[in-house]
């Protein structure tokens, strides 16, 4: 559901940790065959936050690259919402720090979200609910995670760190959301209960009743409800649990390797959680042009999916005109790699 | 102008005194210092009371009342002052001024740090707050940091050496095996400082001052006073101190302490006397570089020159001049609140002519000079036969 | 660091935000209500630059965390720590950890910018403490 009034990306901006952790260190670690694993997961390394980074950290450093592309006076934001299944804070919310650290006027809204690695889209879709309804001049939103595997969990190869956030408006729009829309069941795929350290998860049942279920049902109720057709879009951006997961289903539902290829990261920085289709995105903003469309379908486990239909506007140009501010490639090559034992020291199990 | 003299002193051993209760310590110091002058604890016209942490040491405040409790005066005026590293230096100093002012003959100043009874972080977290607690202790600077960024700007300007800073630790060690009062009288040798464990680069294990638990005391007379009680009163030629902005990065020139370029300044106007004039003096060298510096800035070299100053032998014992004669903060100890003032009982021991193997021939003054912080505070005092 | 005092140094420590004196033009951090050259009281918010270069530096080999736990500020940081003094402004410097380098990298008149990381625990359950932190410029 949507109504007409105009309105999108203003600005935005990601942030990604700089360590990696190669699969094969991993799979040494875990007693499995680095080769097949690297296949199986289509995934190369994961990105691994430092010792004193985490999700404020993350989105303080994502809100403040979104908002060095504009002149924008912090004093306009009217709300800040980040997604997250890693807030450092069970009680108190990660965008009140962020808000303090971009100079935001304590005049606004602030909440945090969660659910699951969808978090930073459900923000985005509530941002945007926002500057429609005239609620706020601007809302500053989206998702970052630092996500935690058990040792020895499969998910030690993925779970990663980074986040994305987005400025919403409705003046200087850079690409237009024209159209979001959202599927949501009760499906007990992946959850982490109260005072739990890491998530469980179920499985094989994280598959096709879960991950492949909400984003073909997702996108394809974007598709009825804009009248749209696969190949009317550019690019396309999904969820990216591991590269194999991504690459299935965008083949599923039709999509070229022309259109899917500039979203995926996660083979080189892992499932950043929140972060992750909200990364792809910035990566497709980074390269199109005006006129581009775009789809972003995302998923959270417990479970639903929200897609998005954006179109690139004239102003990307004046946006990345004498750019200084990091973009994706940047964080991409910007990398250092560490071993196992450096990656459980970055997080503190060896310190006070 | 009014003579003021040092008439007694007393110390305790310094070190690791496991057995030994912060109270004990202190009136230990004291009631030896009361003994040395000749006196009976009525006889002191007011305490003051050098200690830097002793709320987070041994969580115990209000030190004026404990000391003069403990060493049964009079119900006179007992003080605590705190200037950090440089508390002695200030308990002498007020005592000095105190009996200036006519209020009192006789003043007794007690310096006393109890270090051992935490652990090595919470001693270190104490001994931080020395420094600006919201914007260098928060940042993770501990003292031996904060030294060593000392340390590595004068190597950067001046071309010094680690092995010059490691020359000041063997010097310091080789005259504490003649102080009886000392931690530590071992000699070590310079290989042994470049090869102690690395602390914060580049300062060394063997480039610090130890953790350490002890007391000392001085107990100051008028003219009058001193004459009647002593043959051998040590006077106070000068009594000077200085300050500055607590934050080592506030500084225009970090690797001077400004705060010692004045009291020094002020020290050699009070007394007439001219570096060339002093043959001893006690350093406040909570780290080997703090030696380097405070040569520079007491005027006893140019600025950048301690290094080779150093290296050239001019600081040991009977050389140029004699620099720590009795092991300095690096050998003999350096119990806080204390040092200021078991510089000065050095200081009279040297000008009595009884510090035996480590006595500094022919000497007419002695100077101390004790640090708070990374040069907060300096106190300077020079101390004569006349 | 008891909470009200992190909670009035926000402003600092996230946004490096010092003061100026209208009438000499001294820029202090942190912020001053009056200026100690001219003893003016007549003074603006001032924010820092967020680069600046290397004065001196130290690498901290000794570990900062407390096995007792008798500390409850825990100082989240890299080990070994290399601490700096950094020039942000002529007369305006501030110390700081250099993270994610090698401590050979680390030169006097290197070029760094300020980043924002976690600084403190206070124990397991208190609050995290966030400032500023800086790393060499890319």
């Amino acid at each position: 559901m949507t109504n007409n009034i105009k309105a999108g990306i203003v600005s935005y901006g990601c942030y990604i940790p700089r360590y990696r952790i190669k699969t094969e260190e991993i799979a040494k670690i875990q007693g499995q065959d680095a080769e097949a694993v690297k296949k199986s997961l289509v995934l190369q390394e994961k990105s691994v936050p430092g010792i004193d980074e985490d999700t404020i950290t993350i989105s303080v450093e994502a809100a403040r690259n979104c908002l060095r592309k504009t002149n924008l006076d912090p004093g306009r934001i009217d709300a800040i919402y980040i997604g997250s299944e890693s807030h450092p804070y069970a009680v108190k919310p990660t965008g009140t720090v962020v808000a303090k650290a971009i100079n935001a006027d304590p005049r606004l809204t602030v909440a945090d979200f969660e659910f699951a690695c969808k978090a930073g889209t459900a923000a985005v879709q509530a941002g945007l609910a926002m500057v429609k309804a005239d609620m706020a001049e601007y809302s500053l939103c989206g998702g970052s995670d630092t996500a935690q595997a058990a040792p020895g969990d499969p998910l030690e190869y993925t779970a990663a760190a980074g986040g994305a956030l987005f400025l919403l408006g409705k003046n200087n729009v850079i690409a237009e959301i024209k159209h979001t829309c959202s599927y949501t069941t009760d499906t007990p795929d992946f959850w982490r209960r109260k005072h739990q350290k890491y998530p469980s998860h179920g499985g094989l049942f994280t598959g096709e009743p879960a991950y492949f279920k909400h984003i073909v049902s997702s996108t394809k109720l974007l598709l009825k409800e804009t009248g749209m057709k696969v190949s009317d879009f550019n690019y396309a951006v999904f969820h990216q649990p591991n590269g194999k997961f991504y690459l299935r289903a965008a083949k599923l539902l039709g999509f070229s390797e022309e259109q899917y290829k500039d979203g995926l990261l996660c083979p080189l920085i892992g499932n950043t959680y929140s972060g992750a289709s909200l990364i792809g995105l910035c990566n497709v903003l980074d390269k199109a042009k005006p006129g581009d469309k775009i789809l972003l379908t995302s998923y959270g486990s417990g479970a639903g999916s929200d897609s998005f239909y954006l179109e690139v506007a004239d102003a990307i140009e004046e946006l990345r005109k004498g750019c200084k501010v990091p973009d994706v490639k940047h964080y991409l090559e910007n990398k250092k790699y560490v071993t196992y034992s450096e990656m459980v020291k970055l997080g503190r199990e060896l310190h006070g | 102008m009014k003579k003021v003299a040092i008439v007694g002193i007393g110390m305790t051993k310094l070190g690791n005194l496991w057995d030994k209760d912060f109270s004990q310590l202190g009136l230990e110091a004291g009631s030896k210092a009361v003994f040395d002058a000749g006196l009976t604890s009525k006889d002191i016209n007011s305490l003051y009371v050098g200690t830097m942490s002793s709320g987070l040491f041994v969580e115990q405040e209000h030190t004026g009342s404990l000391f003069s409790g403990m060493l049964g005066l009079n119900n006179v005026p007992a003080t605590r002052v705190e200037g950090a590293c440089a508390s002695g230096g200030i308990a002498i100093r007020q005592a000095y001024l105190d009996i200036l002012s006519g209020k009192s003959n006789v003043s007794m100043a007690l310096g006393v740090e109890k270090m051992t009874d935490v652990s090595l972080s919470q001693a270190t977290k104490a001994l931080a707050t020395a420094s600006s607690q919201n914007f260098e202790a928060w940042f993770g600077a501990t003292f031996p940091a904060l030294y060593a960024m000392i340390a590595r700007l004068h190597m950067h300007k001046y071309g010094t050496t680690e092995e010059q800073m490691a020359l000041c630790a063997v010097k310091n060690h080789k005259n504490a095996i003649h102080n009886e009062y000392a931690q530590f009288r071992k000699e070590i040798k310079v290989e042994d400082v470049m090869g102690s464990t690395m602390v914060s680069d580049p300062i060394k294990l063997l480039d610090c001052s130890p953790i350490t638990d002890g007391a000392a005391s001085v107990i100051l007379a008028d003219e009058e006073s001193a004459k009647k009680l002593t043959d051998t009163p040590i006077w106070i030629n000068a009594s000077s101190q200085g300050s500055d902005v607590i934050s080592l990065h506030e500084r225009q020139d970090m690797t001077t302490l400004s705060a010692t370029v004045k009291a020094a300044k002020d020290a050699f106007l009070q007394s007439k006397l001219k570096p060339k004039d002093i043959k001893c003096v006690e350093v406040h060298d909570c780290f080997t570089i703090a030696e380097l510096c405070a040569l520079e800035d007491l005027g006893f070299c140019k600025k950048g020159d301690a290094g080779r100053f150093i290296e050239d032998g001019n600081t040991h014992l009977n050389a140029e001049i004699s620099v720590n004669a009795s092991g300095g903060l690096k050998a003999k100890g350096h119990p806080i609140g204390a040092s200021g003032i078991a510089q000065a009982v050095e200081a009279v021991t040297q000008l009595r002519q009884e510090a035996k193997h480590r006595q500094v021939d022919d000497i007419k003054h002695v100077m101390t000079h004790n640090v708070g912080g990374t040069g907060g505070t300096a106190v300077v005092h020079i101390f004569g036969r006349d | 660091m008891a909470i009200p005092r992190y909670w009035r140094n926000t402003q600092h420590y996230y946004n490096l935000i010092g003061s100026k004196c209208k009438k000499c033009g001294r820029v202090y951090f942190p912020q001053r209500s009056v200026c100690a050259d001219d003893d003016s009281a007549e003074l603006e918010e001032h924010p820092l630059s967020r680069e600046g270069k290397i004065l001196t530096f130290t690498v901290l080999r000794t570990s900062l965390s407390d096995p007792s736990k008798e500390n409850t500020d825990v100082i989240v940081s890299e080990m070994p720590l290399v601490l700096a003094i950094i020039e942000l402004e002529k007369g305006v410097n501030v110390t700081a950890p250099i993270i994610e380098c090698e401590p050979e990298d680390i030169k006097i008149g290197s070029k760094v910018e300020a980043v924002f990381r976690k600084i403190m625990e206070k124990g397991e359950k208190g609050i995290l403490g966030y400032s500023y932190k800086f790393r060499l410029m890319r």
